[in-house]
C-alpha cells in the first residue's frame, strides 16, 4: 500500500486569510482525500518534520503575506530552505519573534541542519489579504479556492508518483 | 541619545527601545527612558491583542470552561485547565481518585518538560551562547538541539497519551478524565523519558557554566507550597516575606490592575509592598525542600540557590532544575500508576465562588469562578503569572538600565531584552482579558 502523504496545513482559522488553507483541504476532492493524511497543525512543528521518514515528502499549506491576495503560489521546500539561507547571510533574515511564530522557512531550515538535508516535498501557498482576528476570507482569496486546492491536488498526485516509483526502485533491487 | 537643556543645566537623556521582543511568547515592546543616569521610564508594552476569555467563558459549564481556557496559550494549556478543574472540584466538594489526582500531576510534568525545553534551548540558552536564535545555535550546536527536540517531544508526548493531544489536551474533566491510561501507554514512553532526564541533569550542568550578567535584586517570592510535594496543583500560596494562604485565597493578598500602554493587566500586593516575583525561581527558594531527590543533588552542585534568588538571569538554571524534577517525577508515577478504579467520578454542582492557584510552567496561575444556580458561569478572573510578574519585569529593568548604562547602545538594548527573556514571558497569555466597555450615543 502507498504511503499517504502528509499535508500540514498552517494558519489560524479565525483569522481571515490565514483560514485559507484550512477551507481547501476540506474541499479535496474524495479521491485525493484516501492518499493524504492532512494534519492540522496550525503552526509548523519542527517536531513533525523530524518525525517524517527520510526521503519522505510532504505538502505544507499556508496563507501567505506579501503575495497578491488570491495569488497561488507553488514552490519546493528545498527552495525555501534556500531562501531562508540567502536571507540569514545577507543579514535580512526576519527576526524570530516567537517560538509560537518561528517563519515557516526557518522551521525548515532547521530541519534541513538537523536531518542534514531539506524536508522533500513543496510549499502551496496562496496570499491573503486579511489576516484579522474574527474575519471571514476576503472575496479575492475565496475565489480562488479552486485553484489552491488544484495545486494542492496536482502536488499530491506528483509526490505520489514519486513515492511508487521509489517504492518501485526498492522492489526491483530486492 | 538626546542632549537637551534647560536653563541651568544639559540634560543628558537615553531611550531604549525595541518595538517588537523577541524570542518571547507574543507581542510585546520595551521602552526605558534614563535621564541623567536615573531611570524615569521602564515599560514593558504588551500589544498583543485582547482575548476575551474571561468573557467568553461567561454562560458556560465547568467542563465547557475546562476545553476553553486550554486555548489561551498552546505552550500552557494544562496548566489553565488544572487551575478551573480544581477551583470547580473545590467549590462542588469533588474527592477524585489518588491515581487520577497522579496522572493529574504527571500531565503537568509533561507541560514543564516541554515549556522549559522549549525556553531554555530555544529562547534562553541562545543569549548565553551568543547566538541570535536557537536556529543558528542548531548549525553549530546540532547535537544539543537534537536532544532538546527530543526532550520536548518527551513532554509533548506525555500530554499526548494523558490528554489525548499535545496541544489543547481534551481528557481533563471535573470528577477526574474522560479517559485513563492503561498501564502499557504510560511503560511505553518511560524510555523516552528516561533519556529526557539524562539530558535534563546534564542541563543543569551546562546552564550552570553560563557566564550570568551581574545583577542583584531581592524581590519578594511568591509561590505556592505544599508539605509534601514540589507544587504542582496544590500546596499554600507563600511569599519569602511571610504570607501564607489558601490557594482558594488569592485576592486576599493581591489585586489586578489595569495600566495605560498594555492590553494586559498587571498586579500587586495589597499590602503595599507592590512588586512580587513568581516562577522557577520563587518555586526552588521557597519550595525546593520538596524538589526531588535528583533534582536537589542537580540544584546542589551547582552552588547557585543564593544567585537564582537575587538573579534574575540565573532562572534558567532553576528551569534546569525543574526540568529534572518533572522528568524524575514522571518515571515515579508512571513507575506506580495502577488505572484509576474509578476515572471519572460523579459531581453536582453547586453555586458559588471556585477558586484556585496551581503552578504554570512560568509561575502562579490564579482562576476564580462565580458559578450560578443553573450550573453556568457568570463571572470569571483568570490572573496568569506573566500579568503579575510584569511590573517585576519593569523594577528589574531599573535595576538593569543602570549596569548598562556604559555599554554602546545596542548592546544595552540587547541585555535588557535578554533581562525580559528571563522571566520566559507568556504575552499570549497575559492578554487574556480587557474589560470591554460598550458605549451607544
Amino acid at each position: 500500500m502507498t504511503p499517504r502523504v502528509p499535508i500540514f496545513v498552517c494558519g489560524e482559522p479565525t483569522r481571515g486569510d490565514d483560514a485559507a488553507g484550512f477551507a481547501a483541504v476540506d474541499l479535496l476532492p474524495a479521491g485525493v482525500r484516501d492518499s493524504v493524511e492532512v494534519v492540522l497543525v496550525g503552526q509548523l512543528d519542527i517536531l513533525f518534520l523530524m518525525d517524517l521518514p527520510a526521503d519522505a515528502p510532504c505538502v505544507v499549506v499556508d496563507a501567505v503575506a506579501g503575495l497578491q491576495p488570491g495569488e497561488v503560489w507553488v514552490r519546493p521546500l528545498a527552495a525555501l530552505v534556500n531562501r531562508s539561507r540567502a536571507l540569514q547571510a545577507a543579514g535580512r533574515a526576519p527576526e524570530i519573534r516567537s517560538s509560537h511564530e518561528l517563519p515557516l522557512e526557518q522551521v525548515l531550515d532547521l530541519a534541513a541542519t538537523l536531518r542534514d538535508a531539506p524536508p522533500a516535498g513543496t510549499f502551496v501557498g496562496i496570499g491573503g489579504a486579511c489576516f484579522a482576528v474574527g474575519t471571514p476570507l476576503t472575496a479575492r482569496v475565496a475565489a480562488a479556492l479552486p485553484e489552491l486546492v488544484a495545486a494542492i491536488a496536482d502536488e499530491v498526485a506528483a509526490l505520489t508518483a514519486t513515492i511508487v516509483a521509489m517504492t518501485s526502485t526498492e522492489t526491483v533491487r530486492r | 541619545m538626546s542632549r537637551g537643556t534647560t536653563s541651568e543645566k544639559v540634560v543628558d537623556e537615553r531611550i531604549f527601545e525595541v518595538h517588537e521582543l523577541t524570542r518571547v511568547e507574543g507581542e510585546g515592546s520595551l521602552r526605558l527612558r534614563v535621564r541623567d543616569g536615573e531611570v524615569v521610564e521602564a515599560r514593558l508594552g504588551i500589544f498583543e491583542a485582547p482575548r476575551y476569555f474571561e468573557q467568553l467563558v461567561v454562560g458556560r459549564t465547568p467542563d465547557e470552561v475546562i476545553d476553553m481556557v486550554a486555548r489561551i496559550c498552546g505552550i500552557c494549556p494544562v496548566a489553565y485547565q488544572m487551575s478551573a478543574v480544581h477551583g470547580f472540584e473545590d467549590l462542588f466538594g469533588v474527592r477524585i481518585d489518588p491515581q487520577s489526582r497522579a496522572l493529574r500531576r504527571l500531565l503537568y510534568c509533561g507541560e514543564w518538560i516541554e515549556s522549559h525545553s522549549l525556553h531554555i534551548f530555544f529562547l534562553h540558552a541562545p543569549d548565553f551562547l551568543g547566538y541570535e536564535s536557537g536556529i543558528t545555535m542548531a548549525a553549530d550546536h546540532r547535537p544539543l538541539v537534537e536532544q532538546a527536540l527530543r526532550m520536548k517531544k518527551a513532554g509533548n508526548h506525555l500530554i499526548k497519551i494523558l490528554g489525548g493531544r499535545p496541544i489543547h489536551p481534551v481528557s481533563v474533566r471535573v470528577g477526574g478524565w474522560s479517559r485513563a491510561p492503561r498501564v502499557s501507554e504510560l511503560k511505553e514512553h518511560r524510555a523516552a523519558l528516561e533519556e529526557a532526564l539524562a539530558f535534563a541533569q546534564e542541563t543543569v550542568k551546562l546552564v550552570a557554566g553560563f557566564t550570568m550578567p551581574a545583577f542583584a535584586r531581592e524581590p519578594r517570592l511568591v509561590s505556592l507550597r505544599h508539605a509534601g510535594e514540589y507544587p504542582f496543583n496544590d500546596g499554600r500560596i507563600v511569599s519569602s516575606d511571610g504570607i501564607d494562604l489558601s490557594p482558594t485565597s488569592w485576592r486576599d493578598a493581591f489585586e489586578e490592575f489595569q495600566v495605560e500602554g498594555s492590553n494586559a493587566l498587571h498586579a500587586r500586593s495589597i499590602d503595599g509592598k507592590g512588586v512580587y516575583l513568581l516562577g522557577p525561581a520563587a518555586r526552588v527558594v521557597l519550595a525546593g525542600e520538596q524538589l526531588h531527590p535528583l533534582a536537589k543533588e542537580a540544584l546542589a552542585s551547582t552552588g547557585l540557590t543564593e544567585l537564582i534568588r537575587t538573579n534574575i538571569y540565573a532562572s534558567i538554571v532553576a528551569r534546569a532544575v525543574e526540568l529534572v524534577h518533572a522528568c524524575a517525577e514522571a518515571i515515579d508515577i508512571i513507575d506506580a500508576y495502577r488505572v484509576p478504579s474509578e476515572p471519572l467520578v460523579a459531581w453536582q454542582s453547586r453555586p458559588g465562588i471556585a477558586a484556585w492557584a496551581t503552578e504554570a510552567p512560568r509561575g502562579l496561575l490564579f482562576h476564580r469562578y462565580e458559578v450560578d444556580e443553573s450550573g453556568r458561569i457568570r463571572t470569571a478572573q483568570i490572573v496568569p503569572p506573566t500579568s503579575q510578574n510584569q511590573a517585576a519585569i519593569e523594577a528589574d529593568l531599573v535595576v538593569a538600565a543602570r549596569q548598562v548604562l556604559d555599554l554602546p547602545h545596542a548592546e544595552a538594548t540587547l541585555r535588557l531584552e535578554q533581562m525580559i527573556r528571563s522571566y520566559d514571558p507568556c504575552i499570549s497569555c497575559a492578554t487574556h482579558f480587557l474589560d470591554l466597555r460598550v458605549e451607544e450615543a
